[in-house]
């Protein structure tokens, strides 16, 4: 016993090492990867912290008859943040007027959240990017949005030439161009 | 003997291990690799289970809904009843509203394609909607509402039968909903598009030909194509429109003006981004000039305000001051926000004591130097016309009879107001207080009908009404 025991003792050390180091590195990974989401959600909520208080308890009139509540100004930011980082400022203002065209169109959901959350609808909502850090610009277009500013005039479409290969997209009318956006009808 | 043993020793036992070690390693090492596969595989298979489950009550849910709108439209057609034609209608108004909340959630790759189908949804709800109000307000439905709504059953059916094929297919296995990923190999994504997404997409064409819709609604087809009242006929060039641009802003002149479209369906405009000075690059002001009667619908300047130096009340008299330098009289300032370190401040015509809340202008005045950065007349330009207003056919005595006894009265005005139908009607506004909060309540001073009913927020950064 003792014999095999010698004769394969470094075998056996090894294998108890790879093991333990696959675990260690399983664990690691996972680790890293759980780290990153929180911090990216501790961020957000960082985000939401420091703009001011009291906007929370604020609610925003547009043209008169429809009106939004606060929950849509932060899910509003946060795709215009998603979607048009970097973007001019108008650039950004219009892609939330493009989000709210959509609640006043006949063809799409009536509410913000149902608009943003169509499937396919916005890109920054399938590959995650509408959790990226909030920007405080993005916020402040979506409170221009809101209050009813439209930089594309009703227009329902918008696309960026140089990475969309949707043919469907690009079969729409364009209307304008802002930064590196295409809006359509 | 230790294996801690001296180097050489170790080295010969290295020797005749070595092969049996790397392959125990390699062994090992695949062992956990396939743990963790497995594992991982069934974690997505659990998602993938989830969401299947999600979609599918999605769908199963809506060709419920689609089924009720169709046998509730064809008992209206039959029901003799205007109460039950009533009741019938809301019906088909809360069905339609679930089927296309739950179209627009199915897992087509371009959920928005399905633009046709969810505007017929849409529409035979909100028809059916201001029918409902009409019957119950006494009025009979039209020959022509009579057509409409035998059109939009018809197409409840073909919808309803093609839809229920679906449901047979899916419910046997024989269709799956293909995964809703954007990202992916080209391949995956054609094989994904061929299934569910495609036979999405036949059903949509049911709808080529849909006709175009016309009543008393928020979304019928009227809405997008109102014409400005309120501008003048004579058409501008683009030149003319980036003078009136550089007027409006007071600028001699600018570094840059680019021109980024002719846009709009209701309001053509000429819309030009302004750079006023090459060396503060991010400053920028966005201009919109209506191409019929050349004038300014709206303005963004993004110069960003530092901490406030003016209050509400200076603000006002800046923007007061602005809109009587533009051409426009008779504005009263009504609700205002502050926000981003300026204030938003709302105003609207005044016609001999009468509201025209209509005629609505926005402006923006930053609260650091009183400069004003934002303006929108859309809605102004929109309704303004020179009204021929009417005297009250019911006194203001008589229209407080037909407000609630718990409201609590402080003021008294006459208005006209905007329906969602895009019409206006002509109203006494009672402002006053219920339980704490604040309410504008509006009597129709022709019929005595109630027309609407705003909550108005007052809170230290404003005065809204929702």
């Amino acid at each position: 016993m003792g014999k095999i025991l010698k004769r394969y003792s470094l075998f056996i050390l090894l294998l108890l090492i790879s093991f333990i180091l696959s675990i260690y590195s399983a664990k690691l990974i996972y680790d890293i990867k759980r780290a990153s989401y929180e911090n990216i959600e501790k961020k957000l909520e960082k985000a939401l912290e420091s703009t001011d208080k009291e906007v929370l308890n604020e609610f925003i009139e547009t043209q008169g008859s429809t009106s939004y509540q606060n929950k849509d100004l932060y899910l509003l930011a946060r795709v215009i943040n998603g979607e048009a980082r970097g973007e001019p400022y108008v650039g950004q203002v219009a892609i939330g007027a493009v989000i709210i065209n959509r609640t006043k169109h006949p063809g799409f959901p009536k509410t913000i959240s149902g608009v943003i959350y169509q499937p396919g609808a916005f890109t920054c909502v399938s590959d995650g990017q509408i959790n990226a850090k909030l920007e405080p610009t993005a916020l402040k277009a979506a409170r221009d949005a809101l209050n009813g500013w439209d930089p594309t005039n009703g227009c329902i479409y918008y696309y960026n030439p140089a990475k969309t290969t949707n043919k469907w997209i690009w079969s729409r009318k364009v209307m304008l161009v802002i930064g590196k956006h295409r809006f359509a009808k | 003997m230790s294996i801690l043993g001296g180097y050489k020793e170790l080295r010969e036992r290295l020797k005749s291990v070595r092969l049996w070690s790397v392959m125990a390693v390699t062994l090992g090492i695949l062992v956990i690799v396939a743990l963790w596969g497995v594992n991982q595989y069934k974690g997505k298979a659990n998602y993938h289970n989830y969401l299947t489950n999600m979609w599918h009550r999605a769908f199963f849910d809506m060709v419920g809904y689609v089924q009720n709108i169709q046998a509730l439209l064809s008992k209206a057609e039959v029901s003799g009843d205007d109460r039950q034609r009533a009741v019938l209608y809301t019906e088909v108004w809360r069905n339609a509203f679930a089927a296309q909340e739950n179209l627009s959630q199915l897992p087509i790759e371009n959920n928005v394609a399905l633009e046709r189908t969810a505007k017929y949804l849409t529409q035979v709800g909100d028809l059916s909607f201001s029918l409902s109000k009409q019957l119950m307000s006494g009025k009979k439905e039209t020959l022509l509402q009579q057509k409409q709504l035998k059109k939009l059953r018809a197409y409840a059916d073909k919808l309803s039968n093609n839809l229920n094929e679906l449901a047979i297919e899916i419910s046997q296995g024989r269709l799956r909903w293909g995964e809703v990923r954007v990202v992916g190999t080209s391949r995956f994504r054609r094989i994904a598009q061929n299934v569910t997404s495609s036979r999405m997409l036949a059903v949509e064409a049911g709808f080529k030909d849909y006709p175009t819709l016309i009543y008393d609604g928020p979304f019928s087809d009227h809405i997008s194509r109102q014409t400005p009242k309120g501008l003048p006929e004579k058409l501008i060039s683009k030149e003319q429109a980036k003078k009136i641009a550089l007027n409006f802003l007071n600028f001699k002149r600018a570094d840059i003006v680019n021109y980024l479209g002719l846009s709009g369906d209701r309001i053509k405009v000429y819309t030009f981004e302004i750079i006023p000075d090459r060396r503060i690059r991010d400053r920028t002001i966005t201009i919109a000039i209506s191409k019929k009667g050349g004038k300014v619908i709206w303005m963004i300047d993004n110069r960003a305000s530092s901490s406030p130096k003016i209050g509400v009340a200076k603000a006002k008299e800046n923007a007061k001051k602005f809109l009587i330098e533009k051409g426009f009289a008779n504005m009263i300032d009504t609700f205002y926000l502050k926000q981003d370190n300026t204030a938003l401040i709302n105003y609207i015509y005044q016609q001999n004591g009468v509201k025209i809340y209509p005629d609505m202008v926005k402006v923006r005045v930053a609260l650091d130097t009183g400069q004003i950065v934002g303006f929108d007349a859309t809605a102004y330009y929109m309704s303004h016309t020179s009204r021929k207003i009417p005297k009250p056919a019911i006194s203001e005595r008589q229209a407080r009879n037909f407000i609630s006894k718990n409201f609590d009265v402080q003021s008294v005005s006459l208005a006209i107001i905007p329906l969602d139908s895009g019409k206006e009607v002509f109203t006494y506004e009672f402002l006053g207080k219920y339980d704490g909060k604040y309410f504008a309540d509006y009597i129709n001073a022709i019929t005595g009908k109630e027309e609407n009913i705003l909550e108005i927020i007052k809170d230290p950064n404003g005065i809204l009404s929702m």
